[in-house]
């Protein structure tokens, strides 16, 4: 009983606590000080460690009813997917939220007010969504997200950034009209929406699978699934340096959760293998299709959003291969969802910290940046260890248990995909850290890139690199690529905590 | 932990430990990362002398495992052929280190330099060590990722092209590598070396199946072993520094394929269903066209490194060779190539370095070299005569037993592969040794130097060649004593024939 009521309590304070940072915020007029980040980060951390703990210890899944009876009821879900995934978020969250503090230090009055806020309202939605129990708080949450997301790419003003953040708004809506006009199907042919009673209910109904499928239309254009991600890459490369990493490693995962919890927790009876085999090859086209693309762009932050539109389908082989009766392969897909999100936002926040030196946007701005910021060119290496699936990381092995899922099922055919994606991303990456080791080609210094360089100041000396001092946020994006490494080195508590709730009997790996 | 557990954990933390240690070391402090460094080397040195002594004096076994994914644990068990592996890589480790703190001096970036050489160590101590197929594959991808740093250490267009290249052919062997090692654990479970009667086994129901993954973990260790045509990032990967390349060609990188090989074909399908398959013929003549292929290229090229990595792309082949041949003989020859290829190459690479400090590149630039580094090109005399062949050295021990496995077995056409590649061998080596002895110099200036070492670059780079150039003789003369290679890959080729 006292675990059920500290399980429900952390439950409680998961979603809550990052609520009370965003009214700190609001009350410090958005300028969180680092003092109120840290605290309130703190307090997120301590509650999810109480939730996975006690989840993880326990073995079963923790579901909570808030509000019950009153017609607006409220259910809580904390089994391995929903914890997997609040752990994820709150992980890279923290290491983003220092990150920006470490920039609000150096540059004060940069931050916008509404920064904070909106973040920590972010944050609170995220987790909210992750443990939501029915489709209808799903659905509110992933609108908050959508919101939340465009606005804080939006909020340096500038008017590429605000068309990105229109476009991605635009989507969002489409995307939620859609959800929603599912839901109502949904609604109207079972009378709940709560994930634990629709499969049955919707199999008696004809109209099942048109609003499973209005529904998955939606999931796929929030997630985003190629061919439905033309918004992604302007909103994710144009969004500030504290904010795309939570964009690229956490947001784009939300719909995602939302989608294999609808599929295959809720409605495993509807899910067929046709559409199973469908989204499965939509995965590869967009593997291939972003990986193309990252292989030929120019700029550094564009590269890593495409490589984000390539993970994102390497995330989707999940869905034929679970279809298909393995487990092997709800390990795999949930685990790549969180080392991809660990290794792509510490792979965005040492990016930032090297384009910013060098003034300019571009891949050649990693031109000798070994020597300029030695510790965000090895988390970039480190990143890209576990984007690539190279051991030790996570990555290698949540790529291990698709290989094994494929073989396993017999569906070879997704083993091409996976190795040959693999060695693609190895390819767009190197592209990054080749430039990074360059010694011959002329350095970068401030001097040169600038715009206004020259023109009314004295010409800067540029033989003597300026001393940069201890690169900290080089450093947080070195210690969050580590723990995939960890990760990658002990996976056991990881993968245990994801097979609590899996669709299938486990065991079978 | 045991002391049987420990020892071989203890082994991967004397070079990691230090690499992330020297990470940390500041640039200027060449003193503090040099006695670590060397320290650490020196240490791992006793170690393996210690594990060595341990499993046959007092028949200690040596294992550390621990779970990784569930039901595959991570292992590392020290048996005869991981003894010769790491026996080798621990005493290459100690005279690279020495000879990379000499030729790096004036380099910039050392503490980076020797923080991914000690962790290239570390992967290839655990390579050597694994004791199944997934622990294999850890450390072997973790080897090709630790060494690219090096081989684009110069930053310039050309390492990183060589750079690029090396990734390009090691990351889709190690994708190969990956799927090989999936499919047999989708066939087999847990599964680990040495347990050949469980592949065996499954001989029966999977034929096919078995042979297509045999064939796809050869092709993956072939990237790394430079079978052709899978070779063609070794010539490329050798703009590199010299100690990097003794790395690449010696200690670690290709001899981790090599080794590879050796285990996939005795410590997993087992030579008895590897001959039932039928792909122990194929894999014989894979090698001898890489032999006859390498030299022949080695023959044209002008540049001493480039011709140096053709000789190992012939060369390590001699170990595919061996191994594939059924016959005791054959496989300690191959065996003992591990170490005698290893100490050979490694000898020349330094003396190649030596020469390019001296701005010697090319062959053609070599007339009369032998008056002014005397000690360097002893050392490349040495090795260069080693390769060929000649006795007393230790090239000669490995193409006898060869030559003998090859009667042996019933194979003669294997001994006139021999002959033709140690006649190539003379003929790209011998014409340097004979320019650097017999020609004069150019510009008139070839009378001795005033003393044996004025014309030898500082830093004690002198030492190492010789140390090598010394064992390369060494194990030649006493290649019959106890304890020596030889008597130890005779030893294990009698095991995996009697089994």
């Amino acid at each position: 009983m006292s675990d059920l009521s500290l399980a429900a309590g952390a439950l409680v304070l998961v979603v809550a606590s990052p609520l009370l940072g965003a009214v700190l915020a609001v009350a410090d007029r958005g300028h969180a000080s680092s003092r109120v980040v840290a605290l309130v980060s703190g307090l997120i951390a301590l509650s999810v460690a109480a939730l996975s703990v006690t989840v993880a210890g326990s073995g079963t899944s923790v579901a909570l009813v808030l509000l019950a009876g009153r017609g607006l009821e409220l259910t809580l879900v904390a089994d391995g997917l929903a914890v997997a995934m609040v752990v994820m978020t709150t992980v890279v969250a923290i290491a983003v939220a220092a990150f920006a503090t470490v920039e609000d230090r150096t540059n004060p009055h940069a931050r916008h007010p509404r920064f904070w806020p909106v973040w920590f309202g972010l944050w609170s939605a995220l987790h909210l969504l992750f443990l939501a129990g029915d489709l209808l708080t799903a659905y509110l949450m992933l609108e908050a997200i959508g919101v939340a997301g465009a606005a804080l790419v939006s909020l340096d003003g500038r008017r590429h950034t605000l068309l990105a953040a229109t476009r991605y708004l635009y989507a969002e809506l489409v995307a939620s009209m859609t959800v929603l006009a599912g839901i109502a199907l949904i609604w109207h042919q079972t009378g709940s929406l709560r994930f634990a009673e629709l499969g049955p209910e919707l199999l008696a109904h004809p109209g099942g699978w048109l609003a499973l499928g209005v529904v998955t239309a939606g999931l796929l254009l929030k997630v985003p699934l190629a061919p439905l991600h033309l918004w992604l890459p302007a909103a994710h490369a144009w969004a500030p340096s504290a904010v795309s990493p939570i964009l690229s490693a956490v947001v784009v995962k939300s719909a995602f959760a939302v989608l294999i919890r609808l599929w295959f927790l809720a409605s495993p009876e509807l899910v067929t293998r046709l559409g199973a085999q469908l989204l499965g090859s939509l995965g590869v086209v967009a593997i291939v299709w972003g990986s193309v693309v990252a292989l030929r762009s120019a700029h550094l932050k564009q590269l890593i959003a495409y490589s984000t539109v390539a993970q994102l389908g390497f995330l989707m082989l999940l869905v034929p291969l679970v279809q298909a009766g393995s487990s092997d392969a709800w390990r795999g897909g949930v685990l790549y969802a969180v080392a991809h999100a660990l290794a792509k936002a510490a792979l965005l926040m040492a990016a930032a910290v090297i384009a910013e030196d060098a003034e300019r946007p571009d891949v050649e701005a990693m031109i000798g940046a070994v020597t300029r910021r030695p510790l965000a060119v090895f988390a970039i290496g480190v990143a890209a260890l576990s984007l690539v699936g190279l051991p030790p990381s996570g990555g290698f092995v949540a790529k291990w248990y698709l290989l094994v899922a494929s073989l396993r099922t017999g569906q070879w055919w997704w083993l091409p995909p996976i190795l040959v994606g693999s060695l693609l991303t190895a390819g767009y990456l190197l592209r990054l850290l080749r430039r990074a080791f360059a010694t011959d080609e002329p350095a970068i210094s401030r001097s040169t890139t600038s715009p206004v360089a020259g023109v009314g100041t004295a010409p800067e000396a540029t033989a003597e690199p300026a001393d940069l001092g201890f690169d900290a946020r080089g450093a947080l994006a070195l210690g969050l690529a580590l723990v995939t490494v960890v990760i990658g080195v002990r996976p056991g508590a990881l993968l245990d905590l994801i097979d609590i709730g899996a669709p299938l009997v486990t065991g079978g790996g | 932990m045991t002391i049987g557990a420990a020892l071989p954990l203890l082994l991967l933390a004397t070079s990691l430990i230090p690499a992330v240690a020297t990470f940390f070391i500041p640039e200027r402090s060449h003193r503090r990362r040099t006695v670590l460094n060397v320290t650490a080397a020196v240490v791992k040195v006793v170690l393996v002398a210690a594990l060595v002594a341990g499993v046959l004096y007092y028949g200690l076994e040596f294992e550390w495992r621990a779970a990784f994914l569930p039901g595959i644990d991570l292992v590392l068990r020290a048996d005869p052929i991981p003894l010769l592996f790491v026996f080798l890589s621990a005493l290459l480790w100690l005279t690279t280190t020495v000879y990379a703190v000499g030729y790096l001096a004036e380099d910039g970036h050392q503490s980076r330099f020797f923080g991914f050489f000690g962790l290239c160590v570390t992967a290839t101590v655990g390579i050597a060590l694994a004791g199944n197929l997934v622990t294999f594959l850890v450390f072997y991808e973790l080897l090709t990722v630790t060494t690219y740093p090096l081989v684009v250490h110069d930053g310039t267009a050309k390492a990183r092209a060589g750079g690029r290249a090396y990734l390009l052919y090691t990351l889709t062997g190690g994708a190969l590598l990956l799927l090989g090692t999936v499919w047999l654990h989708a066939l087999t479970g847990p599964l680990e070396f040495g347990q050949t009667e469980v592949v065996e086994a499954l001989a029966v129901q999977h034929r096919t199946t078995l042979t297509i993954v045999f064939v796809i973990l050869i092709v993956a260790l072939g990237f790394k072993a430079a079978l052709v045509p899978l070779h063609g990032w070794l010539p490329q990967a050798m703009v590199a520094p010299a100690p990097v390349s003794a790395l690449l060609h010696a200690v670690a990188v290709v001899k981790a394929g090599a080794y590879g090989i050796v285990r996939v074909v005795h410590d997993l399908y087992g030579l008895p269903l590897a001959q039932d398959l039928g792909v122990v013929m194929p894999l014989t003549i894979v090698a001898a066209v890489t032999i006859v292929y390498g030299s022949t290229r080695a023959l044209i090229q002008d540049d001493l490194k480039r011709r140096l990595a053709y000789s190992t792309v012939s060369q390590l082949s001699y170990i595919v060779l061996g191994i594939s041949v059924v016959s005791l003989s054959s496989t300690t020859g191959g065996l003992v190539h591990l170490v005698h290829q290893g100490i050979m190459k490694v000898t020349l690479f330094y003396c190649a370095g030596n020469l390019g400090k001296r701005g010697v590149h090319r062959v053609s630039e070599m007339d009369g070299i032998g008056r002014r580094m005397p000690v360097t090109m002893l050392a490349f005399t040495v090795a260069a005569v080693g390769m060929v062949g000649i006795p007393p050295t230790a090239g000669f021990v490995t193409k006898w037993y060869l030559g003998l496995g090859a009667a042996e077995a019933g194979q003669p056409w294997i001994i006139g592969v021999l002959a033709l590649s140690s006649a190539l061998n003379a003929a790209y080596f011998l014409p340097p040794v004979a320019r650097a002895w017999l020609r004069p110099a150019p510009g008139g200036r070839s009378g001795p130097a005033e003393s044996a070492l004025a014309g030898e670059p500082g830093g004690w780079l002198w030492l190492p060649p010789v140390a090598t150039a010394v064992s390369v003789l060494g194990l030649g003369i006493l290649a019959g004593a106890p304890l020596s290679p030889l008597t130890w890959a005779a030893f294990i080729a009698d095991e995996l024939m009697a089994s």
